[in-house]
């Protein structure tokens, strides 16, 4: 299946780009409804507390109060039947609900509802609400949760062990007792999280005549919050429908289905008529979830010449305060354990022990990178290490472990992932080609005799993308590893591709219809794409783990090549010649050599519509084909970011003066959206290693809840990016399609890391380099070279 | 209140605390300027008052009575696209267009002081509205495409 004319490969722009510079976007807020109720939150202030009273009376007496919901009178209607928790097979699980019980476990936390005409008076009504709580402990550090028995945030369970899984594979025993040497290191990172600049909104609208929920929300997978909320309201799929409108990005933390999204729809069911929650900023830094909070004790046996021999791993990481559904919390942890080993560098033996464990914050589920941007820092890091060790370079070292091609198909030591083809060591060569790597001494010294500090970082290795069933599925979620694609022609010959994908602004809707338009052969502006939607959409699963493209557009090309040849078929019987003896371009069928014979895809349709009759029996009537690819469990993009950036001895601030990607996705489908999504993805990442952090302290107060201290990146804080490419496709997907849209949150972490580790000779081992850690750090170098100044 | 917005005068009746972009976007219908923060960070609720940008998130309505308002509506003069919206198609200066409309009235303010600008000060004029997608750099190079439109030459 390569039929590659026409659109793809070509940066064209996106195809409704328009009507956004317009204002013209219709984002969950601006969906224009009738007769809407507003939805405020009164939000818990402690972040572990049994609640003593709840009085919602003087609220309900406000002239402005359509109504004040508690978890209380939504128990009281059983409206939600079934349990709202996440978490796959293994994970402990408990009976929450998405108003509290009697119980807070995090600051944020929903605990009554308004209902009024507007949000300003939804807020004044909040604020009559009185609640008075009984403190208990908080636990804000997961070492702390992992070892302690008391005042657990569930009590029934008797700790706060959410998951436990362990590994060994391969001769590990062996691997460490015969190793040369061995580096040894506790890793971690901060927590942080996606802020799209939308936030979290759902329009619910249950129609009590009809028994039908119609939501608009801007999920990133419809069919995940179908499945959620039909099973906990207890209702047939087919009566839960849900659109995703234009969504002003997801990152990630727009997967779970939330309490606040729930309580929506559980409160249009009990007034019985529609509402509508906007997230503002404030809630989306208390309770949207969060990430990247890992503590990961690794441990590295090397041979001597920089080969490694065997890798083990502790891993913790900080679940938060419940099991989001439908992911549950454990995705991080787990990536963490597996991906490590999957990442490009041969392992031939590996151990790991994962303990995801609650704490007292919002909850830990999935933002772009996943655990890779963590685990890309512990393996370039403890290469470098091995290379300090062994006085080999940092090049050669990254370059004895990368993968070969001879080495394809490598199946990695945790025994789930195949990885098929790549550009591992090439792209090592090209980046630190570009970045001029072997002279880069020569620049330190330069910058050193003007007193400045300039180190360089580089990060390399693979991501596991495009994830199938093997990961949610077969774990017991129901979260789809597949996507499909329904294609109809109308009877004037117009293209529709349905798709159960949703957009976020990576550009996926324009990346699809360049495949269906050269699959089918067709101007591309003859052709729609539409997504996000239950009632249209074949089964899907969303915008996650960089699939959208791999996937939705495998499923666009089977089904494309499915509808090419019923036009075929149809095209053949009408001009009375055998289907291999046509053209089918640009909209018409002809006979070869003969354009004079041109039918349109206008001719066909009407046919196929309105006089199946006259085609034959084995025709079926009207154009409309789908398909659905059933991917392996994961494909595999690489890529390098190398970095030359300069630390200010004085502020610990970081400049960079280059910044080079090499990347390698497969086959391009749209090279404009490909370095889109490397610029943003690098982007988030410096945000996330420099800037962003979501801070607790020890009561578990949220201590960054606006953007005046959960820092996001400006125009200021990116760099200008060198990007080359390489293409090895896969052999799994159509054309060879790999994923794109993380690589640049994954690699850009250790890339600043390694940098500022060279840069001032120093270890770094956690990735939170704001000013005033890597000013830590300088007075960490100070010491070691015997004090003075810097 | 009666507003100037986009050379036109409308009017609303708005609650004395109602912000001037909640009035914009639930009252005249201009859903174009966003929430993002509200409180004046990210850029999102950007409009042009009197010609110079300003949060409509940090303002009432009422503060805005006796000025012109300008919105990402008015942009192309209902003429399609301008040549900076056109730009910004052509440079993928948006993704998921959330922060587009506060951008391209910041930049329009900028580029009719800044003719010819560097690309170092386009990055500066846009280093008060975020973006979580782009990374910024289509949006500066959509702003020096623009800027090149108008007939300012390289730099």
């Amino acid at each position: 299946m390569s039929r590659v004319s026409g659109y793809v490969g070509k940066g064209i722009p996106m195809i409704d780009a328009a009507r956004f510079t317009q204002g013209r976007g219709r984002y969950v807020n601006d969906l224009p409804f009738s007769d809407l109720a507003q939805i405020a939150f009164a939000r818990s202030t402690e972040a572990h507390a049994r609640i003593t009273r709840l009085d919602v009376s003087a609220a309900r007496e406000h002239p402005g109060a359509i109504a004040v919901i508690t978890a209380a009178d939504l128990e009281g209607r059983g409206i939600l039947v079934n349990r709202y928790w996440g978490g796959w097979r293994g994970t402990a699980t408990a009976d929450y609900f998405p108003l509290a019980r009697g119980k807070v476990r995090w600051v944020g936390e929903p605990v009554a509802a308004v209902v009024a005409s507007s949000r300003y008076i939804a807020e004044d009504i909040a604020e009559l609400i009185e609640v008075e709580y009984e403190t208990l402990p908080a636990v804000v550090d997961p070492e702390e949760s992992l070892a302690t028995k008391d005042t657990p945030l569930y009590e029934e369970w008797g700790n706060n062990l959410y998951y436990h899984q362990d590994f060994e594979g391969g001769d590990v025993e062996g691997a460490f007792a015969n190793a040369a040497g061995v580096v040894k290191r506790r890793f971690s990172a901060q927590r942080h999280t996606g802020t799209p600049l939308e936030t979290r909104g759902i329009v619910a609208h249950w129609d009590g005549a009809l028994r039908e929920l119609r939501l608009h929300a801007n999920w990133q997978d419809v069919f995940l919050a179908r499945a959620v909320i039909s099973k906990v309201l207890d209702l047939p799929q087919s009566k839960v429908h849900i659109t995703a409108p234009d969504s002003g990005g997801g990152f990630g933390v727009k997967l779970p289905v939330y309490p606040e999204e729930l309580a929506a729809c559980a409160i249009s069911i009990y007034l019985e008529r529609p509402v509508k929650w906007i997230q503002d900023r404030q809630e989306d830094l208390l309770g949207t979830s969060q990430h990247r909070d890992l503590i990961i004790d690794a441990e590295l046996a090397h041979d001597g010449e920089g080969k490694i021999l065997g890798l083990k791993a502790g891993i913790l990481s900080d679940a938060g305060a419940y099991g989001v559904p439908a992911r549950g919390n454990t995705v991080e942890g787990m990536m963490a354990a597996e991906d490590i080993v999957a990442a490009g560098h041969d392992i031939p033996a590996y151990a790991y022990d994962l303990n995801v464990v609650m704490t007292n914050k919002p909850p830990t589920c999935v933002y772009r990178g996943v655990a890779q941007p963590v685990t890309i820092f512990v393996l370039d890091r403890l290469l470098d290490e091995v290379a300090k060790a062994t006085g080999i370079d940092r090049r050669e070292v990254r370059r004895r472990n990368l993968l070969s091609p001879d080495r394809f198909p490598y199946t990695c030591m945790t025994g789930n992932y195949v990885i098929e083809s790549g550009s591992y060591v090439e792209a090592l060569e090209r980046a630190l080609d570009l970045i001029d790597f072997d002279n880069f001494e020569a620049y330190r010294a330069e910058m050193r005799e003007q007193g400045r500090y300039v180190g360089l970082g580089i990060s390399c290795g693979g991501e596991a993308l495009a994830r199938g069933a093997t990961w949610y599925g077969v774990r017991g979620l129901p979260i789809s590893g597949q996507e499909g694609c329904t294609i109809k022609i109308d009877s004037y010959g117009n293209v529709h591709a349905q798709f159960g994908t949703t957009r976020q602004g990576q550009g996926i809707e324009t990346t699809l219809a360049q495949l269906v338009a050269d699959q089918i052969g067709v101007d591309i502006a003859r052709v729609t794409v539409g997504m996000g939607d239950t009632a249209v959409s074949p089964y899907g699963a969303g915008a996650w783990a960089s699939r959208q493209a791999t996937l939705g557009g495998t499923a666009a090309v089977m089904a494309a090549g499915k509808m090419r040849e019923k036009l075929l078929r149809i095209a053949a019987f009408k001009l009375e010649c055998a289907a291999e003896d046509l053209v089918f371009e640009d909209g018409k069928a002809y006979v070869k050599g003969n354009p004079s014979t041109a039918i349109t895809l206008e001719d066909i349709a009407h046919s196929a519509y309105f006089t199946a009759s006259e085609l034959p029996d084995d025709i079926e009537p009207t154009l409309e084909e789908t398909a659905h690819f059933d991917p392996p469990s994961a494909t595999f993009a690489n890529s390098v970011h190398a970095a030359v950036l300069e630390v200010d001895p004085a502020t610990g601030q970081i400049t960079f003066h280059r910044y080079v990607v090499v990347h390698d996705c497969g086959t391009v489908i749209n090279p404009m959206i490909v370095e889109g999504q490397i610029y943003g993805g690098t982007a988030q990442g410096i945000g996330g290693t420099v800037y962003e952090h979501s801070v607790f302290d020890q009561q578990g107060q949220p201590l960054a809840t606006t953007f005046m201290d959960y820092l996001v990146p400006t125009s200021h804080d990116v760099p200008k990016i060198e990007m080359a490419h390489i293409e090895s496709p896969s052999p799994y997907t159509a054309l060879g399609i790999k994923g794109v849209g993380e690589s640049g949150t994954v690699f850009a972490p250790a890339a600043i890391a390694t940098g500022v580790a060279d840069a001032l000779g120093v270890e770094v081992n956690r990735l939170e380099l704001n000013p005033s850690k890597v000013y830590e750090l300088l007075q960490q170098a100070n010491g070691a070279n015997g004090g003075g100044s810097a | 209140m009666t507003l100037a917005v986009n050379g036109e005068q409308r009017t609303a009746e708005v609650e004395d605390r109602k912000l001037l972009l909640d009035t914009l976007r639930e009252d005249l219908k201009l859903t174009g300027a966003h929430p993002g923060c509200e409180h004046g960070v990210c850029g999102a609720c950007t409009v042009l008052l009197d010609g110079e940008p300003v949060r409509s998130c940090l303002m009432l309505a009422a503060q805005a009575e006796g000025h012109q308002i300008e919105t990402v509506e008015g942009l192309s003069g209902g003429n399609g696209l301008s040549e900076l919206q056109q730009a910004f198609v052509d440079n993928l200066g948006l993704q998921c267009g959330y922060c587009t409309p506060g951008m391209l009235l910041t930049a329009k303010a900028f580029l009719a002081e800044n003719l010819n600008p560097t690309e170092e000060q386009a990055r500066d004029a846009i280093s008060g509205n975020l973006c979580r997608c782009t990374g910024y750099d289509g949006i500066v190079r959509s702003i020096l495409a623009a800027a090149a439109a108008n007939g300012g030459g390289d730099r």
